[in-house]
């Protein structure tokens, strides 16, 4: 199964096998992976599943589509790496993904 | 209270033709029988159109999922304020005032950008020393061991310290915004905080100016990290119209007063009902990270918003028209058992407690949720330090307010115990009639000619009393008061739902120049009423405690 890593706010690092199909903020929900609070509950509606992509794998998880571009764009702690989490989707190709977790979602 | 007021509106919910079913009635949640006619809408007609109603045709949803689907169909499903904004009641058009909360992106999102910040991390953590600090204050300076007013002393000036500080507000003026939050909320009316819409306006110039002058300081300041420097300094806001300027100002000011308020006041009734649950937080505090998002939905301070079709758009496989008036009712889907186990139960320790409907989703989601809920979890972190009770002793009531459909009050008597003298934790209750500021208030009751009652056929009169006037703001200032003669049957004609029974006459009472005999009904008229100028929302529960003219006090004051 393909593999996430999280690195929470203060350098924790959690890394859990996610079945493809699976989001990133599914993984981290049902793992309480803490700083992911996933409010909506995958809907794209709340914008506190909030993560950085590090590295080169941003080609790789997508840009963010229209609703969640506007939802980010309300996040004071948003980069240009930011995804929300609930809309990446797990797959083989994304086996070793890395996400960094903001100081605090809202 | 009184027995028969509670007309079975199980049996009537589920009886009465779907077509007839309106849940925008007032009635509904001063009396706090909302519940089955959304469970019936839930099971039976998840989209429901009601065809005439107080505020005209309109269509409700809810469910949680559709819900959740409104508000993400924001391209379609309109707050903006030129088609009726985000309320129930629709405004007229040279009275609305523009806000981001009732605008449509682009421009909303630019404007709400602005703002945003307030809630960043760092400041939050901020305001969190600042809160902290003045929730001490005000816990400490509470009478101990006696019976006291919940909401004055801790909800409302709890509330209005935060928005003092948000907007880094001259701090001995702070209760200028709970004012201009009433004003702004209002339905004009003789007695009440504003009798007309100039009156408002006049009071808006006030707010106006002196928020302008708070503004031109801070614009020719470095920026700073409160609402006014932000609006002053943000790209999107720095050149609104000063109608704009108060448009959001009032937004800010609504947004975060009644809403947490209600919370505040909320949470205090609910851990008292529900003792089981309220042990558990003694014995177990880290509980309250998950009790305060649990309060929130159960209160569900703001019942509704509203949205306006701009094209044909399907929900629920109902065909809602271009033009339609879409009321999603974030109250009925915070019960939906398909989406929140056990719904209708308040537990602090849900696995899942974030999962509601309370602060919206999508682009217009609460941009206070994290500060409410920072709040809200101070205030109880602060509590349980210092009182292992605090205990509800007057009987918990809704309001019903005619700014409001329903409208909000708040747990009027508590009191805490003071630790010294606490045997049991739990310590005995105070009867109702041994209440403090409830008993020697003056109830004195007026009868004005007005209109019979569609559905009555006593005497229509207005309730003034020394406390209700007091509340005339927030309140609407008077409740009509219906006298009818005969027994009614309960379920047979149950009070109409515009109807509520406040008292069985056990003795003669006199009711301004009237006399009332024993026997006969005295009740209240919900007035026929409405949302404020399209801020905060819409219908609003608040829980009030001892405030409408009782029974007892009554008969024995009437007689005199
Ligand atoms: C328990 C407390 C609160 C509740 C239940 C609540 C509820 C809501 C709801 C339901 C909305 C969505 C409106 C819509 O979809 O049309 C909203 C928006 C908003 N709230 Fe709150 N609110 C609370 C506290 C606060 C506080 C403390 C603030 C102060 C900063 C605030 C400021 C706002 C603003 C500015 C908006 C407009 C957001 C937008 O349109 O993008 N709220 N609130
Ligand atoms: S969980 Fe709400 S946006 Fe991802």
């Amino acid at each position: 199964m393909p593999q996430v890593t999280y690195i929470e706010h203060n350098g924790t690092e959690h890394r859990i096998e996610l079945e493809a199909g699976q989001s990133v903020m599914q993984g981290a929900v049902n793992n309480n992976i803490p700083g992911i609070d996933a409010d909506c509950g995958g809907e794209c509606a709340c914008a506190t599943c909030h993560v950085y992509v590090e590295g080169d794998w941003l080609p790789r998880t997508g840009t963010p589509g229209e609703q969640e571009a506007s939802m980010l764009s309300f996040a004071a702690t948003a980069q240009p790496n930011s995804r929300l989490s609930c809309q990446i989707r797990m797959s083989e190709e994304l086996d070793g993904l890395v996400v960094r977790l903001p100081e605090a979602q809202h | 209270m009184n027995a028969p007021a509670n007309v079975d509106h199980e049996t009537l919910a589920a009886s009465l033709p779907l077509d007839r079913i309106d849940v925008s009635d007032p009635a509904l949640y001063r009396d706090d029988v909302w519940m089955p006619y959304f469970r019936r809408l839930r099971r039976e007609d998840p989209v429901h159109y009601c065809a005439s109603s107080m505020f005209g045709p309109y269509w409700s949803v809810t469910k949680y999922k559709d819900i959740m689907q409104a508000e993400l169909a924001h391209k379609v499903l309109s707050s903006d304020s030129s088609l009726g904004g985000i309320t129930i009641r629709d405004r007229p058009k040279d009275l609305r005032l523009p806000m981001f909360i009732a605008m449509d992106p682009p421009r909303h999102d630019e404007q709400r950008k602005v703002v945003q910040p307030i809630v960043a991390p760092a400041n939050l953590a901020k305001l969190e020393h600042i809160i902290r600090e003045r929730v001490c204050r005000i816990l400490d300076g509470l009478p101990r061991g006696e019976t006291f007013n919940w909401v004055d002393h801790v909800s409302i000036e709890l509330t209005v310290q935060m928005l003092a500080t948000l907007f880094d507000f001259p701090f001995e003026d702070r209760r200028k915004l709970s004012f201009w939050s009433d004003c702004a909320t209002a339905l004009p009316e003789a007695g009440g905080v504003i009798d007309s819409e100039e009156k408002r306006e006049e009071v808006f110039a006030e707010c106006l100016a002196y928020f302008t002058n708070l503004w031109n300081k801070r614009v020719n300041a470095e920026p700073r990290p409160d609402l006014i420097s932000m609006l002053a300094h943000g790209e999107a806001t720095r050149n609104m119209t000063p109608r704009e300027f108060l448009g959001n100002l009032i937004l800010l000011i609504v947004g975060g007063n009644d809403t947490t308020r209600n919370s505040i006041s909320g949470g205090v009734l609910f851990l008292n009902q529900n003792p089981e649950e309220y042990r558990k937080l003694r014995e177990n505090p880290a509980l309250i990270e998950s009790m305060v998002p649990e309060i929130i939905r159960y209160q569900t301070p703001l019942a509704h918003m509203r949205r306006t079709a701009i094209e044909d758009y399907e929900l629920g496989g109902k065909r809602i028209r271009a033009g339609d008036k879409v009321i999603m009712w974030y109250i009925s889907g915070n019960r939906d058992e398909e989406a929140i186990e056990e719904p209708d139960r308040f537990i602090i320790d849900r696995k899942r407690p974030r999962q509601h409907l309370s602060f919206g989703f999508g682009v217009h989601r609460c941009v206070g949720n994290r500060l409410a809920e920072m709040q809200l979890k101070i205030l109880w972190e602060e509590i349980l330090r210092r009182f292992p009770v605090i205990e509800v002793v007057g009987e918990p009531r809704l309001a019903v307010g005619q700014r409001d459909a329903v409208e909000a009050e708040g747990v009027r008597q508590v009191r805490h115990r003071d630790p010294a003298h606490v045997q049991d934790g739990r310590g005995g209750r105070l009867p109702l009639g041994a209440r403090g500021a409830g008993v020697s208030d003056p109830h004195p009751v007026q009868v004005v000619q007005g209109p019979l009652h569609p559905l009555d056929t006593g005497v229509q009169g207005v309730v003034r009393s020394g406390r209700a006037g007091v509340e005339a703001g927030r309140r609407g200032g008077v409740g009509q008061l219906w006298r009818g003669a005969e027994q009614r049957v309960p379920g047979e004609r149950p009070l109409g739902l515009g109807q509520r029974l406040l008292h069985v006459a056990d003795r003669q009472v006199r009711l301004g120049d009237h006399r009332c005999h024993r026997g006969e009904h005295l009740g209240e008229v919900v007035p026929g009423s409405a949302v404020g100028p399209g801020v905060g929302g819409g219908l609003r529960r608040e829980l009030l405690v001892d405030q409408q003219v009782t029974g007892g006090d009554h008969g024995e004051r009437g007689d005199r």
